[in-house]
């Protein structure tokens, strides 16, 4: 039931281990990101959920070393990237700046963004923003690259490549950007893809679109994806592994089908019960998750979610709650496991 | 584009035509003409003013016939070619105006290419490296730039060599050169004196160009397209300078046409104080003095520059950005 969570070390793309992003603000310390851990399985999607300012899209930009400096600051961790033929990379230990990193960067690891409309360069047509990521990493020249690109346009199932590859942003239909937003991302074929709120823009028919191709494309590159989302639905279409996010921190790791239907965090719990499910009635319909967001300035002793957790004890006001990881691979972070 | 540009050429026919009669009639507006300043000028220097010759000079300059007589003259000698004649210089106003446009011009785009230069870079590095100390050096320098007044500058610079150096700084050349011919010497003497109304004409400009630049680099910097340009893997030199500078400089560069009229007038009150040899000071004179025909014929000339760089400057801004269409 949980085979899709990587027992070997073989099977491990990407591991973050011990992550703290942290944005230096003028108002305090903001700890965007607390002490994550996340392993991506080779070749799966692994849905990161969580509320807003939870730190899942934190946690990408990390991984991409594409955090703003200042006012952010990576203060701790590792995060291991395996490539397949070659040794170990700590990503962390690259300086951001540098040639080690930006050849990872485009070339092994890329990231799909989540507004269509301003994450591409208004004054490129969508043919040159392409090649221009193609130049590059591989040796070619623009007309080597212009066939390239519309042969990523088709890909992305784009009409009329070959006369689009001309087309500017604004010509398009946020579908289509967001397309072409996944062709230049699949460019140079990555290993690891972030795909950070990729379908939240897009009107509800296109998003199934999308999500669809991103199915479609994942099967044909193998392609690991890193699937940021706050929408359920789409882990529960998408996602092989699901990790869900607290105020900074991993509060659950299961593979999609037992985090469904077993869920353990009360956090996973109340999600879940907030989406709303249609043929159900009366006032089990939709039951949000009690209280606010703790105030993201403050520094909170014991379990976070303890303020809106409606199994609190004594000990989740004081206790910082551990990681508890069972033997098949699941992961959750609370007193009521321990 | 060529409906667009037909359609552009009869406003701005409209515009001009607009302008000649409202400049005319406001040079006129003043009582008397220049007739009756130079009047006032000859009794005050105690000569004898005789009426006999002020009426046929009245009579010979048409300025005895009504106003709208004196202006269907001057505007259709204009389509000749003809500017008419300068009363205070007693010269035609093409040969004054042309006699005083090289050195316009060449004072005006080296000024204008130092502040481009200068400004855009400073502008860059300053949205860049925001907070820095490079930053605040470029603010509080900018600052400096835009609350000094050109012609106080001038001055405190012309005081300040005299004293120190015992140099004069004023004018184009040096006492020598004035009236020699065009010599080797002489286009030095140029360079050495030419550098002053660039940084004092330039200053201003270019404070403002950098606070421009900077305030358009720091709004894309921001952006999603620069963090998807480096999630690419270019190098960050080529981030910065391909995805936010390409898009932060475009009303900058569109805006170059509206040089177009400062180019021919130059900086008046600033050429008056390092008494240059250019075209601002003579416009000033010319309203000074009601020179009508020379002021009119001046203001027309700027006022065709201004439609023309308007007109360059919105073509400019459908070339460099593909979202303008022009229609």
């Amino acid at each position: 039931m949980v085979d899709s969570v990587a027992k070997n070390r073989e099977d491990i793309l990407l591991e973050v281990k011990g992550l703290k992003t942290y944005f230096h603000t003028e108002y305090g310390v903001v700890r965007a990101v607390n002490g994550v851990d996340i392993t991506f399985p080779r070749g799966k999607v692994v849905g990161v959920v969580g509320e807003s300012g939870c730190g899942k899209s934190v946690t990408a930009l990390s991984i991409m070393q594409l955090v703003s400096q200042p006012p952010g600051k990576i203060e701790a961790g590792t995060i291991m990237y395996y490539p397949e033929d070659e040794a170990p990379i700590d990503i962390l230990s690259l300086n951001p700046k540098e040639r080690k990193m930006r050849e990872l960067r485009g070339k092994e690891l890329a990231m799909i963004f989540q507004e269509p409309m301003t994450s591409l360069n208004p004054i490129y047509t969508v043919g040159d923003q392409i090649i221009e990521k193609v130049q590059v990493h591989f040796p070619m020249d623009r007309n080597e690259a212009k066939e390239y690109a519309i042969d990523m346009l088709n890909k992305v199932g784009i009409p009329d490549p070959a006369q689009r590859v001309d087309e500017y942003p604004h010509q398009m239909s946020g579908g289509m950007r967001q397309r072409a937003m996944i062709a230049i991302a699949l460019a140079c074929d990555p290993r690891f893809l972030i795909a950070d709120e990729p379908t939240t823009a897009l009107d509800v028919t296109v998003q199934a679109q999308i999500l669809i191709l991103m199915q479609d494309l994942q099967q044909e590159f193998g392609t690991s994806i890193m699937l940021v989302t706050h929408d359920l639905g789409v882990v529960g279409e998408m996602a092989d592994v699901v990790a869900v996010m607290y105020m900074g921190k991993v509060v659950e790791y299961a593979d999609v089908q037992t985090l469904f239907y077993e869920p353990r965090h009360p956090y996973t719990r109340g999600l879940l019960r907030s989406i709303p499910l249609i043929g159900q009635s009366g006032a089990r319909w939709l039951s949000p998750i009690e209280g606010m967001l703790p105030d993201p300035y403050d520094q909170i002793i014991g379990c976070s979610f303890a303020a809106r957790c409606p199994h609190r004890t004594e000990q989740c006001q004081h206790e910082t709650p551990p990681w508890l990881e069972s033997e098949d691979g699941r992961g959750v972070r609370c007193w009521l496991y321990a | 584009m060529a409906n667009y540009l037909t359609k552009r050429l009869i406003y701005m026919l409209i515009t001009l035509f607009g302008i000649s009669i409202i400049s005319f009639t406001v040079i006129q507006l003043p009582p008397g003409d220049y007739l009756t300043s130079y009047i006032t000028e000859l009794q005050a220097s105690g000569t004898v003013v005789d009426e006999a010759q002020i009426a046929s000079l009245r009579q010979r300059y048409g300025l005895d016939k009504p106003i709208y007589v004196q202006y269907f003259k001057w505007i259709t000698g204009i389509f000749r070619g003809d500017f008419g004649r300068s009363f205070e210089w007693n010269e035609s106003v093409r040969v004054l105006i042309s006699e005083r446009l090289p050195m316009t011009i060449a004072i005006s785009l080296l000024t204008l290419v130092f502040t481009y230069v200068l400004a855009i870079p400073i502008g860059i590095y300053s949205a860049v490296r925001q907070y820095s100390f490079g930053d605040y050096l470029a603010i509080f320098i900018g600052f400096i730039g835009i609350s000094i007044p050109g012609f106080l500058l001038a001055l405190v610079l012309m005081f300040a060599f005299y004293h120190m150096f015992g140099i004069s700084i004023g004018g184009l050349f040096s006492a020598a050169f004035e009236d020699a011919p065009w010599s080797w010497a002489k286009f030095k003497d140029l360079v050495d004196h030419l550098w002053v109304p660039m940084i004092v004409v330039g200053m201003s400009g270019t404070a403002g160009l950098i606070r421009t630049m900077r305030a358009t680099t720091l709004d894309e910097l921001g952006k999603d397209y620069v963090k998807m340009a480096r999630s690419k893997g270019l190098p960050e030199w080529k981030v910065i300078l391909k995805h936010p500078v390409r898009v932060a400089i475009n009303p900058i560069v569109s805006t170059v046409g509206w040089e177009l009229p400062r180019i021919v007038s130059g900086t008046t009150i600033v050429a008056v104080v390092l008494s240059l040899p250019i075209t601002g000071p003579l416009l000033l004179q010319a309203l000074l003095s009601q020179d009508m025909y020379l002021a009119g014929s001046f203001i027309m000339m700027l006022s065709v520059l201004t439609v023309i760089g308007t007109l360059i400057s919105d073509i400019l801004l459908a070339v460099i950005d593909p979202r303008i269409r022009l229609e």
